[in-house]
């Protein structure tokens, strides 16, 4: 049996034509090697996202490339005029916002949500849903 | 076949005690079948999204009308699975057997939710234990939005440890259902019911469900707007009623967005065309007016 090789990345990708999809999802259904190559290709995939994000060496954005000049102007009557007016503005709008916000985490959506959907045959069986972290045994 | 006909079919199968392998124009018996199942094994799941593709592969067990599944990366969700009688197909559906196949070398029936001309869904279940091994959803243009694959399977009864059942939701119902005003949600949302209001999980959101008996989605409603921390990058897209921030998990969307007179965050696991629709039909996105936010800059 030829197996899918390369074809099974581009799956993950989403870079294959909706007939390499299907022989893809064929295939998977009976080749034992082409299930455990998919499995790790997950999993790699999965260690690639949690890997830590790198801080930039310190210097590398702040070095000599970037030159700043300031810009001074002279401030004038109408200038002043101008400004007292964007600061009763600015005023009023601080005072009306920032905009109160409710905040909900995406785990609380997901649980009430996955609560009530033990209906729905797509995520109740087969399909899984984002695991919802517990404060028990390696959650988050 | 008449209604009558199935139901006389699934009594003599009753009857007859016929085991995961009916062939009936009803999703009902498969469901049961699996909500009953007991199993575990690793399962991918792959979305097709118009933001990339998004993959899981978790393990999943399954006992005791229990449901534990992991990811890679340790988080671990516990739910309880079982087929309510309050479940309805929804009438632009019909479900039909399309055959008997092989899965992981075991035998399969193949039953498609249909939509028209459209297969919407592919559901494949285990004939002997009823579990569903595969499933395959599709857009309105035919394409796949997600597919789901069994890559082991194993239908020994798992242990399910108890630790884990200790954080274990209850389901609907268990909710404040019935405090808050029902009559805020429309009764029908582009082929979807309202099944379900309830409040929470912070004060003044209250949440309508909607299900079709096939996908299904919650409307998460304030008056103010709703922040949720993870989709602080989540990317904006346009769309026909206006711009949304919208991220994609394997087998599940979230849509934010903040209209004229609050928030709202939509979650469910519609494929693309659905997800417009129920759009279109919610509040469009927009600003706040001058005197909204100067009043709750007063009040709160
Ligand atoms: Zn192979």
């Amino acid at each position: 049996m030829t197996h899918l090789g390369e074809l099974l990345s581009a799956y993950l990708d989403g870079e294959v034509t909706e007939d390499e999809r299907k022989l893809v999802t064929s295939h998977i259904t009976d080749c034992g090697t082409c299930q455990a190559e998919l499995a790790d290709l997950h999993l790699a995939r999965s260690a690639l996202r949690s890997l830590p994000v790198l801080d930039l060496p310190a210097g590398l954005l702040d070095g000599e490339a970037s030159v700043v000049i300031p810009l001074v102007r002279r401030p004038r009557v109408w200038i002043a005029a101008a400004a007292a007016t964007v600061a009763v503005f600015v005023g009023v709008a601080t005072f009306v916002a920032p905009e109160p916000t409710v905040p909900i985490t995406f785990n609380e959506i997901s649980l009430e949500h996955n609560n009530r959907s033990q209906l729905d045959p797509l995520l109740t069986p087969g399909k899984a849903v984002p695991p919802v972290s517990l404060p028990i045994g390696g959650a988050e | 076949m008449t209604r009558g006909a199935v139901v006389f079919l699934l009594l003599v199968g009753m009857v007859m005690g016929a085991g995961p392998a009916l062939a009936l124009d009803d999703l009902t018996p498969y469901l049961e079948q699996q909500s009953a199942a007991e199993f575990s094994g690793e399962e991918s799941i792959v979305c097709y999204t118009p933001d990339g593709t998004v993959s899981e592969l978790t393990v999943v067990r399954q006992a005791d009308g229990v449901r534990v599944v992991e990811d890679g990366e340790g988080a671990i969700g516990v739910t309880r699975v079982y087929h309510g009688d309050n479940w309805v197909l929804g009438d632009q559906y019909r479900v039909e057997v399309s055959g008997r196949d092989r899965f992981l070398s075991r035998p399969v029936t193949v039953v498609d939710v249909v939509e028209g001309d459209l297969v919407r869904v592919g559901l494949f279940f285990d004939q002997s234990s009823g579990a569903l091994l595969a499933s395959d959803v599709h857009n309105a243009d035919g394409s796949t939005y997600c597919s789901s694959r069994f890559l082991s399977f194993d239908p020994k009864r798992p242990v399910i440890p108890d630790d884990l059942l200790a954080g274990l939701t209850t389901g609907p119902g268990s909710s404040e259902a019935g405090v808050v005003d029902a009559d805020a949600f429309p009764t029908e949302i582009a082929g979807f019911s309202l099944t379900e209001v309830y409040e929470g999980p912070a004060a003044g959101v209250t949440n309508g469900y909607y299900a079709d008996g096939i996908f299904s989605f919650t409307v998460f409603v304030s008056e103010r707007a709703i922040e949720v921390p993870e989709l602080v990058d989540a990317p904006v897209v346009k769309m026909r009623r206006g711009e949304y921030q919208r991220q994609f998990y394997p087998g599940q969307v979230i849509f934010a967005w903040q209209t004229r007179s609050g928030g709202i965050v939509l979650v469910g696991d519609l494929p693309l065309d659905l997800q417009e629709d129920v759009l279109e039909a919610l509040p469009a996105p927009g600003k706040p007016n001058f005197f909204v936010r100067f009043w709750r800059g007063l009040f709160g």
